[in-house]
């Protein structure tokens, strides 16, 4: 099948990647806020 | 996650938009709310319906990012995000419509490596989409024809009853304008209805002043009616008084008059009990002055005396107004519902 065949095709060049079972992707929850990835903060001179 | 804070969809319409597949904001916004897991669970199978395959896949490597079709979902240590864009030194996301970009390196670095692809089939797209198309323009249309109507009996008021004849007036018919504006803008803040305009006004003076001022006890008069409402009903009755009769013109000023002493009240409240500025509040207690000083400068206050009946209607009409706007508030607080 088509659908197979391109995201299969994807999967194939991606080194150790594996399809995510059904419980898995059940387990992944929507967030309700505003994700932000911050630069890491410069630690505080003590 | 609390028990009464719930996705609003965005993600999946964000996703579709980036996907570049036809859909109405309002279908789709309800078909993720109806969704029985609101997880990528149910994500998957919702855009199957739409036409679209995908896919969970766990990396073996997060630098693999760059082989993936775009956009992709990618999860987070903080949460999921819609990828748009990936190059050597930054990564583009979408998150609750925002667009925001990452160092390659620390975005690499906060995936868990689980991400989710999308692949639009030749078909892909809303079901029904055409009707749904059609119903989100008639919504819209209706909205701008009684913007346009409200619009153009205020023009028409403003002109037959000569309001444009006198400086005064043509100011106190704009200051109530914005009065109604910034009262409705403090009404939706009280029933915790998000606005980007009221959060813009906010942040001028005080960040979050706003909010914490409505939280407060001193935001209810006597524990029963919110101020915003009075100062809604207070500029919208004053500004339909002013167009349809504004021979009471003179009771409109007196009505001012009586609620002077009020600004002082929440100038002392905000900056010595509270201790935030409040922007809307401040706004309104502004405009109250900007107010007395155009009835002043129309020598409108001396229209008030001797006093006759028709004060006493407008204050009845103020007080049904604000007694109205407080019965239809527990219908329209988010928290509340």
């Amino acid at each position: 099948m088509e659908k197979t065949n391109n995201i299969d095709n994807i999967i194939s060049n991606l080194d150790g990647a594996r399809k995510l079972t059904a419980l898995e992707l059940n387990d992944m929850r929507f967030s309700v806020r505003k994700t932000v990835i911050t630069p890491k903060k410069l630690r505080p001179k003590k | 996650m609390a028990d009464n804070e719930h996705p609003d969809g965005a993600i999946f319409v964000d996703f579709l938009r980036c996907l570049g597949v036809s859909h109405t904001d309002s279908y789709s916004l309800a078909q993720f709310q109806a969704m029985p897991f609101q997880t990528l669970f149910g994500l998957k199978k919702l855009l199957d319906r739409y036409g679209i395959d995908a896919e969970g896949i766990a990396l073996g490597n997060n630098n693999d990012i760059d082989k993936l079709p775009l956009p992709f979902i990618a999860q987070t240590t903080k949460g999921l995000v819609i990828v748009t864009a990936v190059d050597n030194d930054k990564v583009t996301y979408l998150s609750q419509s925002e667009e925001e970009t990452a160092e390659r390196c620390r975005f690499t670095a906060s995936m868990t490596g689980n991400v989710l692809i999308a692949v639009p089939r030749p078909d892909a797209g809303e079901p029904d989409y055409g009707a749904h198309r059609f119903s989100d323009i008639a919504n819209r249309a209706k909205s701008w024809v009684l913007a346009v109507c409200a619009a153009g009996l205020i023009i028409y008021l403003f002109i037959s009853n000569h309001l444009y004849s006198h400086v005064s007036t043509v100011l106190l018919t704009l200051i109530n304008m914005a009065g109604v504006y910034i009262g409705w803008l403090l009404v939706e803040k009280s029933a915790h209805i998000k606005n980007r305009h009221a959060d813009a006004v906010c942040s001028v003076v005080e960040a979050g002043g706003c909010d914490d001022i409505l939280e407060t006890s001193a935001a209810k008069f006597f524990g029963i009616f919110g101020w915003s409402e009075v100062g809604l009903a207070y500029f919208s009755v004053s500004l339909l008084c002013l167009l349809i009769f504004p021979q009471y013109i003179g009771s409109l000023a007196l009505i001012n008059l009586i609620c002077l002493p009020f600004s002082f009240w929440s100038v002392w409240y905000q900056k010595f009990k509270a201790k935030t500025w409040c922007t809307l509040c401040l706004c309104v207690q502004s405009m109250l002055w900007l107010l007395f000083f155009c009835y002043l400068g129309g020598g409108w206050l001396k229209e008030a005396f001797p006093l006759r009946p028709e004060i006493i209607v407008l204050g009845v009409t103020y007080l049904t107004v604000m007694l109205g706007i407080n019965a239809l508030m527990p219908l329209i607080d988010r928290q509340k519902r």
